[in-house]
């Protein structure tokens, strides 16, 4: 919470400044009439002005708020949610009964809010915030879970010194793996495929192997087709 | 659906004032009219069409939960 304090004629004059200066709504901020001024005799001797404490909702309470907003209107349950600022993200964290509702097929639903509030909550503070959102541990299980299968697929190209290729996966998600693969010096990661189709590729460090891109990319993916002739028409 | 789309969608816009939804009840399907104010669509559909489609994810999750289904139509 910050809370400023404000001095004017009135409590109106007050609040209709402070709304000019900072440029938000009346129902963006609460506040309360510390000191009823007067005008004093004849409006000149002993005249007292009004003071206000004004109190803004911080960042942290705004995406609560947003959260709990979509949250009900989707009518998903939720015993708590959380906002902390780490690492100059917000990580928000839901707990709820429902989990497989908030998180959605293919973490679909908890991208799409997970998207929408970080375009909410920019728009609203006019500064370029990161959010991340969490339900229940999913994406620290997932996390997890994928750099579990990095760490096998890891001893398999040691041990074989052939090349494995990954199946594609997000952004975030490539990231990691680099960054798990940077910290062993025997192995090295490359990047093929397009779009959404990226796939990273672990190999020995010393590999000469010649990745060919073309015969990923002809690989029949039946359930994928529909996607891949989406992003193909661009 | 329509406080949902109305709160999510006023949060992004410039001009709160002039979002405008229209509920059309279908057999089957309801489509969601969305007007608003022409310098804002853009925010609407966002980038490569992201916050468009995290739109209709989100309605097609609550709606399929419902038995129904939901259409979200964007109108400049």
């Amino acid at each position: 919470m910050r809370t400023v304090i404000k001095e004017g004629k009135s409590t109106s004059a007050v609040i209709s400044e402070f709304m000019k200066e900072s440029n938000l709504k009346l129902d963006e901020f609460k506040f309360e009439v510390m000191e009823e001024g007067s005008k004093g005799l004849l409006g000149l001797f002993g005249a007292k002005p009004t003071k206000v404490k004004i109190t803004l909702p911080d960042v942290t309470e705004k995406i609560k708020e947003f959260v709990e907003g979509i949250l009900q209107r989707i009518d998903a349950k939720y015993t708590s949610i959380t906002v902390n600022f780490k690492d100059h993200v917000y990580q928000v964290d839901i707990r709820s009964e429902d989990p497989g509702f908030i998180i959605g097929k293919d973490a679909k639903m908890l991208d799409s809010l997970q998207h929408l509030l970080n375009q909410m909550i920019n728009k609203q503070e006019k500064k370029q915030l990161k959010l991340k959102v969490d339900v229940d541990g999913y994406r620290q299980r997932r996390q997890d879970a994928l750099l579990d299968k990095v760490k096998d697929i890891s001893e398999k190209v040691k041990e074989h010194g052939r090349s494995i290729t990954m199946e594609p996966l997000h952004a975030a998600n490539r990231r990691l793996v680099h960054q798990y693969v940077e910290k062993d010096k025997n192995i090295r990661t490359m990047t093929i495929g397009d779009g959404e189709f990226k796939r990273v590729v672990i190999l020995p460090a010393n590999s000469t192997e010649v990745i060919p891109a073309k015969k990923t990319t002809s690989r029949p993916r039946p359930e994928r087709k529909r996607n891949y002739q989406s992003t193909s028409a661009k | 659906m329509i406080e949902l789309i109305e709160f999510v969608v006023k949060a992004l816009v410039d001009d709160p004032a002039s979002i405008v939804i229209k509920e059309v009840v279908g057999e089957k399907i309801t489509i969601y009219e969305l007007r608003a104010a022409k310098s804002d669509i853009g925010k609407i559909i966002g980038k490569k069409g992201r916050t468009a489609s995290a739109i209709r994810t989100i309605m097609n999750a609550v709606s399929a939960r419902q038995g129904k289904r939901a259409v979200l139509e964007i109108i400049e």
